[in-house]
């Protein structure tokens, strides 16, 4: 942890209450996400046993399974979701236009859905579910649903994609809490919502650390407290009992209400939860770069839907290249996204300040005359001089992006002239460019930092694995979950 | 051995040894007072778990020995188990009697007896841990061919794409390793070599959605190591309970009759006299957990927020105190480093202002 989080979770500590650890929100929040509250039925890792859904605060639906172990039971509880969300996420796929990506043309949706969870063990829920879903045997017994195939694709498309820094198609709430606001509370403790929540705006009267310890008790799932299992048990007993091993709607419907009883308010609970949560951040301004990254959102989202349409199907095992590929890609992802909080946000800089990654200053100075000579020609290199706080400890020559051109030419640290008598220091930087941009002006507050948001050039990865241990075949392709389903 | 290994990540909080000592269950102590545990296992992972153990235990464990037949080119030509859950009474006269079959089960392998087992299921193991001896039950397996014991673990976490749960693998092989660990002391204690045992673990877990089995397995070499030195520091037990005063014991505060505030005054001032170790991963394990944090919030230590954290603060006693620090009180030598940084983050961090904007705004 870097001495700034320190400082803000010791202020958090002292204040009694959460303190904003960004100045700006870095995702951007649909006005009208898929909101998904999923419960799990013990350490049952396929076993859906309720979920709410819904696009507003006051509205929700849910539906429970009675018993999630039973696929019919499972698969029929499923349906009513599957048909509304296959709608709701497909829907921004209707307004598209031609686009181009490197050589090839391409279709792109004008706007991306957004799936809201609580958090992480939801995602990883939901991801596991499409999995299972997205390669039931279209011909099997009893024959699955379309809907319910076409759900699966898009769950493991939205939890494969949410592997990528900074992507906005799922947004993990306790990830996004953590990520704007500073506590003391460990990263075990910050993966409740309600712990988080808690910390942020505890009741009046009440220590943020105490807010967390009793919310933290109260799950708002995916998996259940033993007390919570510990009570559904008997009901769950009492319905398969009751049903007899019948699955058909007509019987078990009636049955489930006990179930229903017991999932009603803790979804109540969680709902609440999750779009208080949502309001307070939506009152934060966005930052600048959600909108590149919205792009990115809406491209993949796209190439997805166009996959799909096509009856493509996705590998559940990367090969070798795919493997490294989606590393280059993730590493990329996340050195951008790096780079576009720190530059977005004043508050994201301070870490970087602390740790000679950055500094921040009042221009005193601006020499637009100076020449150098690095080769036959004399060449402009604008100067410019900042007074910041604090010592600098960066060395010259070091190379600096000004934040509000990130993606243009960088400038070299010139010379550096810490004080000997106060806490603060004139840094000269130079551009390294000749050329006509916007540079900062006299008593501007400007920030320098080794962030650059350019995408970095890359060598294209060989179509061969490059070593001599390769299988002979390749690996299967993706295959269905159930054909070990014990019976 | 689960419980042992769940102390084994704690065996540097006194609190903790002195319950492991005496065998108190830290899950129902606090039962009725505010920090009473919040644990207990779901009644349906407990039934998928048994379901599971079941399913390879069906006609003599065939399952098991198909498993180790073609993951690990077993040559069993004959499969004798040795089942240690049955014909024992369940009580701590049975987990001797236990103790001593595992013992002889395990020399037959070792000395290369031809009618010792190929498989014991239920072992009982005996151990000291911080002067005290005690009994462990393994609720896994012990496999030997060709005179090599392999320990395992059967866990019902699926594997999916060849796949599991990063986490929960850990703590299964974590496990396996205090298990093994065990297991070789045994052997030695009869004169045999630690050796014969593997240092390669069996991992049992299912497949897919369903309960079909699959062996994993793995090299826990470096955690072995691991679990040899947590117990090794184990503090000495009998030191720690003498520093209790008299009047205090642990069974005054299991009193669910008592008053809590007068339960948890007790367990307090035997905190004060011995001393606990918090940190965040005894929310995970320890039944005190939610004490010992309310104990280390009223206090604010560090650890509150992790390792991360207790290190970004080396030398500041306390969260207030790095507050004070940030705002220009005089640091001490030892504080001096941090107290620097901690004041220059908050001339950066008073600098900006944060608030959130109207509705239009956005």
């Amino acid at each position: 942890m870097d001495h700034f989080q320190t400082y803000l979770a010791s202020l958090a500590h002292t204040q009694g209450r959460a303190v904003r650890s960004a100045s700006v929100r870095h995702r951007r929040l649909s006005s009208e996400p898929i909101v998904l509250l999923p419960w799990q039925l013990g350490a049952e890792p396929f076993g859906l046993a309720a979920l709410a859904w819904g696009s507003r605060s006051d509205e929700y639906s849910f539906f429970v399974a009675g018993d999630p172990r039973n696929r019919q039971l499972a698969f029929d509880a499923l349906l009513p979701f599957a048909s509304w969300f296959n709608v709701q996420f497909e829907r921004p796929w209707a307004t598209r236009q031609p686009s181009s990506r490197g050589r090839r043309q391409i279709e792109v949706a004008l706007t991306s859905p957004q799936i809201i969870v609580a958090n992480a063990a939801a995602l990883e829920l939901l991801g596991r579910l499409g999995r299972r879903l997205a390669y039931l045997p279209a011909d099997g017994d009893p024959r699955p649903d379309p809907a319910l195939i076409r759900l699966g694709r898009h769950l493991q498309f939205v939890g494969r994609d949410a592997q990528i820094p900074g992507q906005q198609l799922a947004v993990v709430l306790t990830e996004l809490l953590a990520a704007h606001w500073a506590t003391p509370l460990s990263g075990l403790e910050s993966a409740s919502l309600g712990a988080l929540d808690g910390y942020i705006e505890p009741p009046s009267g009440l220590h943020g650390f105490e807010a967390a310890a009793a919310a933290e008790m109260e799950s708002i799932g995916p998996v259940p407290s033993g007390e919570d299992d510990s009570m559904l048990e008997p009901l769950v007993g009492a319905f398969n009992a009751a049903r007899a091993g019948r699955v058909d709607r007509s019987t078990v419907e009636p049955l489930l209400r006990p179930i229903v009883g017991h999932y009603g308010p803790r979804i109540d609970r969680g709902w609440v939860l999750v779009w208080k949560c949502l309001s307070r951040e939506l009152a934060f301004a966005e930052a600048d770069s959600c909108s590149r990254r919205f792009r990115e959102d809406c491209h993949r989202y796209s190439e997805h839907m166009e996959w799909l349409g096509r009856g493509g199907l996705r590998r559940t095992r990367e090969t070798p290249r795919q493997a490294a590929m989606r590393k280059r890609e993730l590493e990329q992802a996340q050195q951008i996204l790096d780079a576009e909080e720190a530059t977005d946000d004043p508050l994201r800089i301070i870490t970087h300040q602390l740790s000679g990654k950055a500094v921040t200053g009042c221009v005193v100075d601006v020499d637009l005359d100076y020449f150098e000579t690095p080769g036959l020609r004399k060449v402009q290199r604008p100067l410019v001089t900042i007074e910041c706080d604090g010592q600098v400890s960066l060395a010259r020559g070091r190379e600096l992006y000004w934040a509000s051109d990130a993606a243009g030419p960088a400038w070299e640290i010139f010379d550096v002239q810490n004080s000997s008598t106060v806490d603060r220091a004139r840094v000269v930087l130079k551009h390294l460019t000749s050329r006509k941009r916007r540079r900062p002006s006299l008593g501007e507050n400007v920030c320098f930092s080794v962030f650059h948001t350019r995408k970095p050039y890359q060598l294209a990865l060989s179509r061969e694995a490059p070593w001599t241990h390769v299988p002979a075949a390749p690996g299967p392709g993706p295959t269905s979950l159930e054909a070990d389903e014990v019976a | 051995v689960r419980v042992l290994a769940a102390y084994a990540e704690h065996s540097d909080c006194a609190l903790a040894s002195v319950g492991f000592a005496v065998g108190a269950d830290f899950d129902r102590l606090l039962l009725g007072t505010k920090y009473q545990a919040s644990f207990g296992q779901s009644p349906f992972a407990f039934a998928r778990g048994k379901a599971f153990e079941k399913a390879l235990a069906r006609n003599g464990y065939d399952p098991v020995f198909r498993l180790l037949r073609e993951g690990l080119a077993f040559d069993l030509t004959d499969t004798r188990v040795a089942n240690l859950r049955r014909g024992f009474p369940p009580n701590r006269e049975g987990l001797k009697l236990r103790a001593g079959e595992t013992r002889r089960l395990l020399s037959a392998i070792a000395t290369g007896d031809a009618a010792a087992p190929n498989l014991i299921d239920g072992a009982v193991l005996e151990a000291n841990v911080g002067g005290v001896r005690a009994f462990f039950e393994a609720d896994s397996l012990a496999a030997r061919s060709q005179g090599r014991i392999f320990t395992g673990e059967v866990k019902s976490f699926p594997v999916v794409d060849g796949r599991a749960d990063p986490d929960k693998v850990g703590a299964a092989l974590d496990q396996a390793a205090i298990y093994t660990q065990l297991t070789r002391n045994t052997v030695e204690a009869m004169g045999g070599s630690g050796e014969v045992v593997s240092s390669e673990a069996l991992l049992i877990t299912p497949r897919n959605v369903g309960l079909t089995p699959i062996l994993s397995v793995k090299d826990i070499g470096r955690r072995i190591d691991r679990a040899e030195r947590l117990l090794a520091r184990a503090p000495n037990l009998s030191d720690l309970e003498s520093r209790i005063p008299e009047k205090l014991n642990l069974g005054a505060v299991a009193r669910v009759g008592d008053e809590p505030v007068r339960r948890l005054d007790v367990l307090d001032a035997i905190a004060d006299s011995i001393g606990t170790r918090y940190r965040p991963s005894c929310l995970t394990h320890c039944g005190l957990s939610r004490f010992c944090r309310a104990r280390a919030f009223a206090a604010g230590a560090p650890a509150l927020g992790g390792s991360q954290l207790e290190r970004s603060l080396s030398g500041v006693a306390s969260l207030d105190r790095a507050a004070d620090l940030a705002t220009g009180a005089p640091p001490g030598p030892d504080e001096e480093p941090v107290a620097r940084q901690l004041s220059r983050a908050a001339r950066l961090y008073a600098a900006q202002q944060v608030r959130p904007v109207g509705k239009g705004q956005r």
